[in-house]
């Protein structure tokens, strides 16, 4: 018998939805249309940055609103992430007629699931997950992080997301110096610690040099110090659980989409007796859940949509998942 | 766990020896339960918690045990942790009115009757109280914060600072780190660790434990009239000195024989009242006993000496030390309705929502006398309960048999009152 269900189900999405993002183009066999500017194939030197292939460009070019990293390099199916997207776009400001089936694409599918992507099919989340589960295995306790720190991190998701669209929009306007837009190419990559750890994962040389001629010294040290932190971050998720995912910048475009997508939670709350359980066990550390008290519906902007609180949660009947108004996961 | 200041000043334990009220207890006991028997509809498994809330014989296996025997109070004290380190918990709470005069002597006349009647249990040494060789006791009500004082001239107490306001981060965070040093307290007084293999194993039987009550309790929607409230609270109420495997075994049995029985047609017809307030504990079945003989029935209770005591459960969300010590603080202090709290909002949640589901007739509303806190939170959940067109009838009452025909008047115009409305 399995006791938490839920768990175990999204146990499995995640592994599956890991092996096809990361070792996909492998295992399906899949013939890509590289990415050109940037080749990883062994053997060959790696191509210049070609600017006049900018990736939108690409045919099969699949973006989903998931850190489904472009660094997984040919065994990857989907290559690149959201975040990777919008920041392409926005640098290049290609015609709408080449991005907008991109755009569409990932709209319908940021509006079918919201978060629900970060907490079942994310690469990198599940991948933090593992860590954790490596730490509840050697019996080493989970932290929390303090408040100040939580709410701290929820700005910094905020202004990260700012900072790198408008950093994507102003390497386009050409008044910017070169040596300055240069760095400035897809910051959004070079701070991710994907970047690091999908490499490590899928066996592909690690990337860390992306000095280019000409470029502002202190714009890439100031890139590489972020990596450094975001990375140490996203190994913190070790004993806090799912650090990186609270300040990840696509998730916070997800987050703006949880209330009104459609998976929704729902609360009973007559039935609730504020117990406490779906507080302990959220890998957010929110509270939102267990504090309503008057609305059915409990979606709220952190939530990555695990269900773990659904799992746990000892009323029958309490909380409810529902897709299109039809039950899917109940307490 | 002696104060250094009990060290200095020597204080003398009153004890009184009254075989009188020895005899009278036991008188009463068996009185009780020879009415309740009296039900040809009761259920054949209700004989074992017959013994085991008449008492002599879990004593006597009590005494013959080489485990140690923790004595606790109300809602709040962890028994996973208690039989973790090889001890066994009891429940003292008491529902003598005989021990309540000796008791008297120590405690002032002008607090609670479950307080003196603990307290006189230990004065006239009956029962379980004087099997415990530590009492674990949550600061509750003023009178329960008092009591461990008096208790420490007896036995050592190890006090609980258990937080007035429950809020999830403050609250929690306090009670969980009072849970922690509980757990080291408690492995000092017995000389074992807690594992964490162990604990999993206890957390995991409550869990079993709360799941059978819960399956019972659900079994009642339908059809409440396969077990009178009385024997509802005797099989919740042995569970307070019953070994739990034991406990989880019999009840099982009891619970196939209520399927059994709930597959038959609905007999009862009656009223279904619902009862909160003040714990209503054995042999205080006075209420109990007036409202079934009036053909009405308690269907569900919301007591912490009934349903609450049962209903919740830890759920770790990780099996790590930390995260069960967690989910134990969690479910003995968040899920409490108990009004030592500041606000009565989830009392009165839980009592509107087992109203809907049991579609209760009516609400009685059990007051201790000299229990402020229930005093206090009776006119803001009356109101709330009026306000939603469910009579509500208060009892003011005490532990003595005295106003037993004033009760059965009210009660008896209280279900008329019913009767007419419908």
């Amino acid at each position: 018998m399995i006791e938490r269900k839920i768990t175990f189900i999204r146990r499995i999405v995640q592994i599956f939805a890991f092996v096809l993002i990361f070792y996909g183009g492998w295992l399906l066999a899949l013939k890509h249309i590289e990415i050109k500017w940037w080749v990883f194939e062994k053997g060959k030197p790696p191509v210049e940055l070609n600017y006049d292939n900018p990736t939108h460009t690409q045919p099969l070019q699949t973006f989903l609103p998931i850190r489904s990293c472009r660094f997984a390099g040919t065994t990857g199916v989907f290559r690149g992430c959201m975040m990777f997207f919008l920041s392409d776009t926005l640098a290049w400001l290609p015609s709408l007629k080449n991005i907008l089936p991109h755009l569409l694409l990932l709209l319908f599918l940021i509006f079918l699931f919201a978060r629900f992507w970060c907490g079942w099919l994310c690469p990198i989340g599940f991948i933090s997950e593992i860590l954790y589960e490596i730490r509840k295995a050697l019996g080493i306790a989970r932290e929390r992080l303090p408040k100040l720190v939580r709410s701290s991190f929820k700005v910094i998701g905020v202004t990260l997301l700012v900072s790198l669209l408008t950093t994507s929009l102003l390497i386009a306007s050409p008044s910017v110096p070169w040596s300055i837009r240069k760095p400035l190419y897809v910051a959004t990559c070079q701070i991710c610690p994907s970047r690091i750890i999908t490499p490590l994962i899928t066996g592909f040389p690690l990337i860390l040099n992306l000095t280019f001629k000409s470029a502002s010294t202190f714009l890439l040290v100031t890139l590489f110090i972020l990596l450094v932190i975001f990375s140490l971050i996203y190994a913190f998720s070790f004993i806090f659980k799912r650090s990186w995912c609270k300040i990840c910048p696509g998730g916070v475009i997800l987050s703006f989409f949880n209330k009104g997508a459609l998976i929704t939670k729902e609360k009973d709350i007559k039935k609730c007796t504020r117990c406490g359980i779906c507080a302990n066990c959220c890998p957010m550390e929110t509270t939102e859940i267990y504090d309503e008290k008057d609305k059915r519906n409990v979606d709220h902007r952190e939530c990555i949509q695990c269900y773990r609180c659904v799992d746990l949660c000892p009323e029958k009947d309490c909380l409810k998942v529902k897709f299109l108004g039809k039950e899917i996961f109940k307490s | 766990m002696k104060d250094s200041f009990e060290r200095r000043y020597k204080r003398e334990p009153v004890i009184r020896k009254d075989e009188r009220i020895i005899e009278d207890i036991q008188k009463v006991k068996t009185n009780l339960i020879n009415l309740i028997k009296n039900n040809p509809n009761r259920p054949a498994t209700m004989a074992y918690y017959d013994e085991i809330i008449l008492g002599d014989k879990r004593e006597n296996e009590l005494k013959n045990l080489k485990n140690k025997v923790i004595g606790t109070f109300c809602y709040f004290v962890p028994e996973e942790l208690i039989w973790g380190v090889g001890c066994i918990p009891v429940r003292l709470c008491s529902g003598f009115f005989e021990t309540i005069t000796p008791a008297e002597e120590v405690l002032p006349r002008d607090i609670c009757p479950l307080i003196r009647s603990t307290f006189g249990c230990k004065v006239e040494g009956v029962g379980y109280f004087n099997l415990c060789s530590l009492i674990v006791l949550p600061t509750t009500c003023d009178g329960k914060k008092k009591l461990g004082e008096y208790i420490s001239d007896y036995l050592p107490v190890l006090t609980l600072n258990l937080p007035n306001i429950k809020t999830y981060d403050m609250a929690k965070e306090m009670w969980n780190k009072e849970i922690k040093v509980l757990k080291s307290k408690l492995e000092e007084f017995s000389g074992t660790k807690i594992t964490r293999k162990n604990l999993e194993y206890w957390i995991k039987l409550f869990q079993k434990r709360s799941k059978l009550f819960r399956s019972i309790y659900e079994l009642r929607k339908t059809n409440p009239g396969i077990i009178s409230h009385r024997d509802f609270l005797m099989m919740v109420q042995s569970s307070f000195y019953d070994d739990i495997n034991r406990w989880i075994e019999k009840t099982q049995v009891l619970y196939d024989e209520l399927v059994e029985k709930s597959k038959q047609k609905n007999s009862f017809n009656g009223e279904k009242l619902l009862i909160t307030g003040a714990p209503i504990i054995f042999p205080n079945f006075k209420i109990l006993n007036v409202i079934e003989d009036l053909g009405a029935l308690v269907v569900v209770d919301e007591l912490c000496s009934g349903t609450q005591r049962l209903w919740d459960y830890a759920e770790p969300d990780e099996w790590t030390m930390e995260g069960m010590l967690e989910s134990i603080a969690t479910r003995y202090l968040l899920p409490s309705t108990c009004p030592c709290f500041t606000t009565s909002y989830d009392r009165i949640d839980k009592l509107l929502t087992m109203v809907d589901e049991f579609k209760v007739d009516g609400v009685i509303y059990h007051d201790l006398r000299l229990c402020q806190l229930f005093d206090m939170e009776r006119n803001l959940v009356t109101k709330i309960l009026k306000d939603k067109n469910i009579p509500v009838l208060t009892i003011h009452t005490e532990y003595s048999q005295e106003d037993t025909e004033q009760i059965k008047t009210r009660i008896e115009a209280f279900l008329e009152m019913i009767r007419s409305k419908a």
